[in-house]
């Protein structure tokens, strides 16, 4: 693993792109600072990590210092392979038991995973585990937080709206199995990929939807590149929308908006996955006012929510989604829109009220 | 996914072309791993900087001679004598104009300005960003030099150390006094980095707040005739930062130039973003360029990877330009020759240079051989549709001769008039 480690930071050239960009180290103090000048203190940043294990968790897995770093280096993946010194600690294998035992990360019985259907008045309107040609994957946050059911409901209304032929998992949906990743059980993901996939065939489903950024990105990228091949077309809501919208088949009302948008990039679908013009697109169609924020696209700024950063270090987080929500505010933007649910929970409380943050299924929601 | 033109770098040059065709209404694939060499850069323009290790007055007539009498350096591709220096002066003028409303660029051609950096060296170059040009240590005379550092900033606080190496590095009689004050910045956090700080600064409340503590010290230290500060002031609302600053202190302000990391160099890249963008320019950033697939004599499409999913897609393309900078791109060598990692073979002898240039490293010697149209050559045969310019070519040693921004503005510009005509 040491040598894993060595061979990812070996090309580094010491100019400290990453390091001036990070918006964690930005807020860290300055003796941790320094210690995350990770090329230079890699030997003695493992051994911290055994006195204490949630140092490699300084990082939000946001990707934005893999595109300031002259060489590519993958910084985020270095922080992976160091969270594998921290496993068997108290945080990652609560994580890890949580997910194995429940099916979710909050380890909750994973039947009640259909119980939003109730609370959002959609009984009979949800089908559960029927065959379909599109399943919706829920993901485990927007299945159990009550904020993010609100995201749920808005996406069950469109896929009704539109006459799909579609379906939820409900306790048969596990966990995409990202937190495995992020706090370093490799084979434990695997596992979970084969239920999740399993689940899905199993029901010949052609298409998936998601409004979860992560599960989005791990069924997309990351199964396939640990020898889960999904055998369906891996969708995130933003592009199913917009299909629609291209075909013809969804037309928005410019409703009330009269007010200034912005879009939040979340990094799993900006950076990780490229997709930054789709949420334009559909929101162009809602809102005259689209406004930009300084750090947008690609170069967007992780909101503080990812990488279990938030499960770690809940305050920093909170720091930086604050960060977030003032770039908003400096372009007078009333609502902030995105379409992950960490994102969501995480820039809400930044917000503390001021700014509206919403799901772009919401708005598209309300726009029918 | 389709192309007119897929250009593949998204530094100084690979933004200049694209910028220029896209202008022009070709459709235009930008491919871009993040920020490259030119995010490394103090954020300067420079022509002509040194000749073999003497420092270049005027750049325009060295740039005649050296198109003129070394037909192996990369400047003899724009053109020999004064048609080099026409090529040159309107490709700068076209990227000043281009991109200032993004960023204000100032400087001229005959004369290099001499600028101080944060670790006390002097450097060459044409043009500057208009927060640097006041440091030209050319229209020094007798100065009173306040050195203002930021104390809590990471990067570049070794305030003493900054001061001493700047003294040692002014000719005599160009300042008379050197005063140094270290102030707290008022940045967001404990201790900040300097993109932090400057972003901080972008805000007019900030610009303001900071003006005024300058003009506090100034105050207590009378007789001070200019002023040094970091290079942090402001990303993307530069300008207005700096008309901030002036109004406040009515003495010339200046930005050293930066070492790395650079806010300056970063200010350029995203000012860079903004101007292809707003061209219309199609930019897929953090997107690897694999391979170029080539039938006959042209190449027909590029092979490219998404870093951070693993991705891979094609693109066709008309004609694809190599503007990778240099070493970052992949160039290698390989028995004695340059070995092109797009094509995957390697592309005849390396070019050795001949006096005055004589180079400092082996590794920066190589580079890609063109013909006149810039299109590239393979054992001195051109493949029909792939062009090179930048710092991707050979026949230069970019850092050393001081020649870096030049250099990729004027043959992105050749590229582009071979492209249109």
């Amino acid at each position: 693993m040491y040598n894993d480690l060595i061979k990812e930071v070996d090309p580094c050239i010491r100019c400290g792109n990453c390091f001036m960009i990070c918006p964690v180290v930005d807020l860290l103090p300055p003796s941790l600072k320094a210690l995350n000048l990770l090329p230079l203190n890699l030997s003695r940043y493992i051994d911290f990590i055994k006195l204490s294990p949630d140092l490699p968790y300084y990082c939000t897995q946001c990707g934005e210092c893999v595109l300031y770093c002259p060489l590519s280096i993958m910084t985020p993946r270095v922080f992976l392979l160091l969270r594998e010194f921290s496993k068997g600690q108290a945080l990652p294998s609560k994580i890890r038991d949580a997910i194995l035992n429940t099916g979710n990360i909050y380890g909750m019985p994973n039947e009640m995973r259909v119980d939003w259907v109730t609370y959002a008045g959609l009984s009979g309107k949800v089908p559960v585990g029927v065959k379909a040609d599109v399943a919706y994957f829920l993901g485990c946050m927007t299945s159990f937080r009550a904020r993010l059911q609100k995201v749920a409901k808005a996406c069950a209304i469109l896929l009704n709206k539109v006459g799909e032929s579609w379906t939820i998992l409900g306790p048969e949906e596990h966990c995409c199995g990202l937190p495995l990743l992020f706090a370093g059980y490799v084979d434990a993901f695997k596992e979970i990929a084969n239920r999740n996939v399993g689940a899905l065939e199993h029901l010949g489903i052609e298409e998936v939807v998601f409004t979860c950024a992560g599960c989005y990105r791990v069924f997309k990228y990351e199964y396939e590149r640990r020898g889960v091949k999904p055998p369906f077309k891996v969708l995130h809501v933003i592009e199913y929308i917009a299909d629609l919208m291209k075909e013809g088949k969804l037309r928005l009302r410019r409703g009330k908006s009269k007010l200034n948008i912005t879009w939040h990039d979340p990094c799993e679908l900006s950076r990780y996955c490229g997709l930054v013009d789709e949420p334009r697109f559909i929101l162009k169609a809602l809102t005259d006012n689209l406004v930009e924020m300084s750090d947008s696209r690609e170069w967007s700024k992780c909101c503080g929510g990812g990488g279990l950063l938030r499960a770690v270090h809940t305050e920093l987080s909170s720091s930086m989604a604050k960060r977030r929500v003032e770039q908003a505010l400096e372009v007078h933007a009333d609502i902030i829109a995105t379409a992950c649910p960490s994102c969501i929970l995480t820039l809400e409380e930044g917000a503390k009220g001021i700014i509206k943050v919403k799901d772009i299924v919401e708005l598209v929601a309300e726009a029918f | 996914m389709k192309a007119d033109v897929v250009v593949i770098g998204g530094g100084i040059a690979g933004r200049m072309v694209a910028t220029l065709l896209a202008k022009k209404g070709l459709t235009v694939i930008l491919v871009t791993r993040g920020l490259g060499a030119t995010a490394l850069s103090s954020g300067s323009f420079d022509i002509l900087g040194f000749i073999d290790g003497r420092l270049v007055r005027d750049p325009l007539e060295a740039l005649n001679r050296v198109a003129t009498n070394s037909p192996e350096h990369v400047y003899a591709l724009l053109g020999r004598g004064r048609e080099a220096c026409r090529i040159m002066c309107k490709s700068l003028g076209l990227f000043k104009d281009m991109i200032a409303r993004y960023l204000k660029i100032e400087g001229t051609f005959d004369k290099n300005m001499i600028l101080p950096t944060v670790i006390g060296t002097l450097k060459p170059c044409a043009y500057a960003q208009e927060t640097m040009k006041s440091g030209d240590v050319n229209s020094f005379n007798g100065e009173h030099l306040l050195i203002i550092t930021l104390k809590n900033l990471v990067f570049h606080e070794g305030s003493e150390l900054f001061e001493r190496i700047l003294v040692s590095g002014l000719t005599p009689g160009k300042v008379e006094r050197i005063s140094h004050v270290s102030i707290k910045a008022s940045g967001p956090s404990l201790t900040c980095s300097p993109l932090t700080l400057a972003k901080a600064l972008d805000k007019e409340k900030a610009a303001n707040r900071f003006a005024n503590e300058i003009s506090k010290i100034l105050a207590s230290i009378p007789g001070v005739t200019r002023i040094a500060i970091p290079p942090v002031l402001g990303v993307d609302n530069v300008h207005v930062v700096y008309e901030i600053l002036r109004e406040n202190v009515s003495l010339p302000v200046f930005e050293l130039l930066s070492s790395v990391p650079s806010v300056p160099g970063i200010r350029l890249c995203r000012a860079l973003e903004r101007m292809s963008r707003g061209a219309g320019v199609k930019i897929m950033t953090g997107w690897e360029a694999m391979k170029a697939h080539v039938e006959g004599n042209v190449v027909r499409e590029l092979s490219v990877r998404h870093e951070l999913s693993g991705s891979i897609e094609r693109i066709a393309g008309e004609d694809f330009v190599i503007a990778y900078g240099h070493i970052l791109g992949g160039l290698q060598v390989l028995d004695d020759s340059v070995y092109e990692p797009l094509l995957g073979m390697t592309l005849g002898s390396i070019t050795i240079f001949t006096e005055p240039f004589k180079t400092l490293s082996f590794a920066l010697k190589i580079g890609i051989k063109v013909d006149d149209d810039m299109r590239v050559l393979i054992g001195g045969e051109p493949i029909g549709n792939l062009y090179a310019c930048g710092a991707a070519l050979g026949g230069v040693d970019p850092a050393r001769e001081g020649i870096g921004m030049g250099l990729a503005l004027s043959t992105a510009y050749k590229v582009f008039t071979s492209l249109t005509s």
